[in-house]
């Protein structure tokens, strides 16, 4: 990870603060901005370590997803009973398209 | 009847299935205890005494009317804050979560139930898992019983502070990079991360899922024992391994030695563990592994210099896609100051996570950006490779390897919380078997420093849970410091 490159400048910042669907305030950004800064400069020793022909393990070998097989759904009652809002069997949201 | 907090599962079990004691005053005694101790050490975030107490009287009517009762009959267990419970809040530490009422209960936790156990409570932790403090929930942080200025550790804090306290002889935890061991350590308790893949993880709540494993903490090993009965298979979980559950306690009851175990000694390990204090504690255990009749052998694990670097890219990057699915809209934290969706989003989920969740989530989403994910995410994934070939070839040359769990002792409350890299190495020396996938056991071996306890860290081959606990239970028939009490 090269330090230089891969620390994030205010304006990258900003585009991954809304990629990652946050919202700070400028001082926010700036603090974890520098959090981060530390971070990737920490573990930048990474990118040195030659890897060419490792073979990357399957974490769960030999065990194939079950079969697609329907079974009974969660009922709309259970689905909906953390929601926020709710209207008749559905999730409320502001409204999306104008007018 | 007077039931004694220092009771452990296998003696509250054989009790409570003989008749002797009756599973409610159990129950009694040890909600009494915490109600007491609690406020000082906040190991709960929640007490849940009438399901206790209904549960418990259930098992002493089936004791009556002679049933055969489970081997973990009446015995009191608490349960961390991201397992979920059908009816019960589980909030993983966060305010995200603060009213999350469980639609189903998790795997592990519906097994321990089927083994007779008593649910107290839940125990606090890091949000989502994410510190190595019990300081980053939302609700505030534990302390450690041995020394209420100082961290249990983390992200289990709570549930190896009850544990420690005697507020019960059994806990749930999870442990993605060291987080059941690592309090365990600092907390002077025994603790298990399974092999990946061992016990289910349906109902934990996703942090890093290549990584996730639900442990067991206790104050001895042959209680964590009778706690690993909940592994085994369960459709619910694709990753669950499809392989026979042993009786980890019977296979326990057979070893007294270490004769034919070779125990090796990680040199990265050993430069890698600062304090002289627990260096010493870990070299005394080592030595008595020898004394026990393991022949010691030292072996080397070249990548583990890079497993910190490695492990918290990874979990990151995980993090970062597992906690997209926060977002105001289906469940947990909704916002109430907007009138657009991005904006319901992402204020839902700024209001929502704590500093630290919001700094792994970015530090994820930063790895996984277009054009940095081979040379960041994959780097990191090919690395982790590279660590768990280390690992199989050390096992070629010993059995176990034995090491210090944390590299340092439990530290002051807030002294680490504005340093993120001196937090993080923390778990220097548990990320490495987590990054393997292999079962690793935190044991107590002595003390750093006065009322600050040492771990001894034992790790095996994947699936040989036997192996591990039956090194624990002859370092525990041969010592004594699992039985040492922060608390009268």
């Amino acid at each position: 990870m090269p330090a230089g490159p891969f620390a994030p400048d205010p304006q990258d910042l900003r585009r991954l603060v809304k990629m990652a669907r946050l919202c700070l305030t400028d001082d926010q950004s700036a603090e974890l901005g520098a959090r981060m800064a530390v971070i990737l400069q920490a573990f930048a020793s990474l990118q040195a370590i030659d890897t060419p022909a490792t073979h990357i393990e399957n974490p769960a070998p030999g065990k194939p997803l079950r079969d697609d097989i329907c079974g009974p759904p969660l009922p709309v009652s259970v689905a909906l009973a953390n929601a926020p809002r709710t209207a008749a069997d559905a999730f409320l949201v502001p409204r999306i398209i104008e007018g | 009847m007077s039931v004694s907090h220092q009771l452990g599962a296998r003696a509250i079990a054989a009790r409570v299935q003989s008749g002797e004691l009756r599973a409610s005053d159990v129950a009694q005694a040890h909600l009494q205890r915490i109600r007491e101790l609690d406020p000082q050490l906040h190991a709960f975030v929640e007490l849940w005494p009438e399901r206790a107490l209904q549960s418990a009287a259930a098992i002493d009517r089936a004791q009556r009317s002679g049933q055969t009762l489970g081997p973990l009959a009446g015995v009191p267990v608490a349960i961390k804050d991201n397992l979920l419970c059908q009816g019960q809040i589980s909030a993983c530490g966060s305010k995200m979560l603060e009213r999350f009422v469980s639609p189903y209960t998790a795997t592990a936790v519906a097994r321990l139930e089927q083994l007779g156990a008593i649910l107290l409570g839940r125990t606090n932790m890091d949000e989502f898992g994410m510190g190595s403090s019990t300081e980053r929930s939302a609700f505030g942080p534990t302390r450690n019983p041995w020394q209420m200025s100082h961290v249990p550790g983390g992200s289990s804090g709570g549930s190896a502070a009850a544990v420690a306290a005697d507020f019960c002889p059994l806990a749930l935890g999870s442990d993605t990079g060291g987080s059941v061991r690592q309090p365990a350590a600092m907390c002077g308790v025994t603790g298990l991360k399974p092999t990946y893949g061992r016990v289910s993880r349906s109902g934990l709540v996703a942090y890093a899922s290549s990584l996730d494993c639900v442990g067991v903490i206790g104050r001895a090993i042959e209680d964590v024992a009778l706690g690993l009965q909940i592994a085994g298979d369960d459709e619910r979980d694709s990753t669950c391994a499809k392989r026979t559950v042993p009786n980890y306690l019977q296979e326990l009851d057979g070893r007294k030695d270490l004769r034919g175990i070779r125990v090796g000694i990680v040199r990265e390990f050993e430069e890698a563990t600062g304090d002289e204090g627990i260096k010493l504690a870990v070299r005394t255990a080592q030595e008595q592994l020898r004394a026990c009749g393991g022949t010691i052998v030292e072996v080397a694990l070249p990548s583990v210099k890079h497993a910190v670097a490695t492990y918290y890219l990874l979990a990151s990057t995980e993090a970062s896609s597992n906690l997209a699915r926060y977002d105001g809209v289906r469940y947990g934290h909704r916002t109430a100051h907007t009138r657009r969706l991005d904006e319901l989003y992402e204020q839902s989920r700024s209001e929502g996570f704590g500093a630290e969740v919001q700094l792994r989530i970015l530090l994820g989403t930063f790895a996984l950006q277009k054009g940095y994910q081979d040379q960041i995410y994959g780097q990191a994934t090919r690395v982790r490779a590279m660590l768990a070939a280390d690992f199989a070839y050390a096992f070629t040359q010993c059995d176990v390897l034995a090491s210090a769990t944390s590299p340092m002792p439990s530290f002051a409350l807030g002294s680490k919380l504005q340093d993120p890299i001196a937090m993080y190495w923390c778990d220097a020396l548990t990320v490495p078997a987590s990054l393997a996938g292999l079962p690793a056991l935190s044991l107590p071996c002595g003390f750093a420093v006065e009322r600050l306890p040492a771990g001894l860290q034992l790790t095996a081959p994947k699936f040989a849970e036997s192996l591990l606990l039956q090194v624990g239970s002859v370092f525990q028939q041969q010592t004594n410091w699992h039985l040492q009490r922060p608390l009268s």
